[in-house]
């Protein structure tokens, strides 16, 4: 398969992330706005200085959805990295998923610490 | 101000700076990082949230507005190996450093991409461009003009470290570089910077993530305005007469750039 044609490929699967996490947006948005849309901005002091492991454990859905949206985001930055080293791997282009598998690297170590800080 | 008011404003700053940063082709988080400092928000967490805009511009742009891409996978990979690492330290060194020298090196970075949009603006007109303005080069080809491979990786790692210090994709940069140092056609230099942008950004998040610069409730509505606004404003330069507008936004942008060094010189 050429490059291009596999980056066209990759599209449907970045297109449906995408919309994934702008509907979980929208929905955690819509319900966190109708919870706590009329209280003053220092009513959700926790929320604004949670790390994004203690967001997770707020047992609130409106907030785990938009925790949920934002990963996802960075979900697929990261996925979308990983599909295109397996890609240059099932092409033997050596050179070339080393490359891409250093990317990866990096990209998961940056998101796993931030996670667990 | 309510919780109401702040996801409104930044809703609204964020659609705008997406839609402006479609029209004039400069991205949607170093427009939303002037505005929120502009409206005195702290500039940390306005780099944060231009960070989660700049993931958010690229895979829109990406995914929903590039049908015609042509991304350069394999070059794409290899420079982004230099942006990595170089946003990676750029972003470890921002808890050093002084909001003042931030505010300064933003302002300059911001007039130095408003003056490259300036002289750019005929090239990013999509409706009169031709795909392959230049012949493709091959990527073997590339690589017996290792100097120009070796000098593009090392300004990929400057622009990653700009990216990582300001919390911005450094979109116009890369372009530049694969531009005029690799002498790719404008669209795959603009589309396999698209794809970069993400990346870099999504990296950087990161750091900037585990130094408590993202806010929950001020990322989520930028992520949305600068999707809804980025996906308008590209539709709009594609089918719309935008050549004027693009002219006044831009002396919007210097404008912004010109106050953020006031800002940061009186710091």
């Amino acid at each position: 398969m050429d490059y291009f044609i596999f980056e066209k490929q990759t599209h449907k699967f970045v297109k449906a992330g995408i919309y994934l996490a702008l509907v979980m947006a929208i929905l955690g948005t819509g319900i966190f706005l109708m919870q706590y849309g009329h209280l003053p901005v220092k009513g959700i002091e926790p929320l604004m200085t949670a790390s994004f492991h203690e967001l997770f454990q707020f047992k609130k859905p409106s907030v785990f959805c938009l925790a949920l949206s934002f990963f996802l985001i960075l979900a697929i930055q990261l996925l979308r990295t990983l599909i295109v080293a397996i890609f240059f791997f099932l092409k033997k282009d050596w050179w070339f998923f080393i490359f891409s598998t250093i990317v990866t690297l990096l990209l998961s170590i940056s998101i796993a610490t931030s996670y667990l800080n | 101000m309510t919780v109401n008011e702040l996801f409104l404003s930044i809703f609204l700053i964020s659609a705008t700076a997406g839609c402006i940063g479609s029209l004039t082709g400069l991205g949607g988080g170093i427009m939303v990082i002037p505005i929120l400092c502009f409206l005195k928000f702290d500039l940390h967490f306005a780099m944060g949230t231009g960070l989660a805009v700049g993931v958010t511009n690229s895979l829109v742009g990406t995914a929903l507005l590039k049908r015609d891409n042509l991304t350069y996978l394999k070059l794409g990979m290899f420079l982004e190996t230099g942006i990595a690492i170089g946003a990676i330290l750029g972003a470890l060194a921002v808890a050093h450093l002084s909001v003042k020298f931030l505010t300064i090196l933003f302002g300059f970075v911001l007039l130095a991409t408003t003056f490259s949009s300036f002289f750019s603006n005929k090239k990013s007109d999509m409706k009169k461009f031709d795909a392959f303005d230049k012949p493709m080069p091959d990527l073997n080809q590339l690589l017996y003009t290792k100097v120009r491979l070796a000098a593009s990786w090392c300004f990929m790692f400057i622009a990653g470290s700009i990216s990582g210090l300001l919390g911005i994709g450094s979109g116009v940069l890369k372009v530049l570089a694969m531009d005029m140092i690799l002498g790719l056609p404008y669209k795959v230099s603009t589309s396999t910077s698209t794809f970069m942008v993400g990346i870099t950004a999504a990296t950087t998040l990161g750091v900037y993530m585990s130094h408590g610069y993202i806010k929950l409730p001020l990322v989520v509505p930028a992520i949305l305005g600068t999707a809804l606004g980025g996906y308008f404003g590209a539709l709009w330069l594609v089918k719309g007469k935008t050549g004027p507008l693009r002219i006044l936004f831009n002396l919007v942008i210097l404008g912004l750039s010109l106050e953020m060094l006031y800002k940061g010189l009186s710091l």
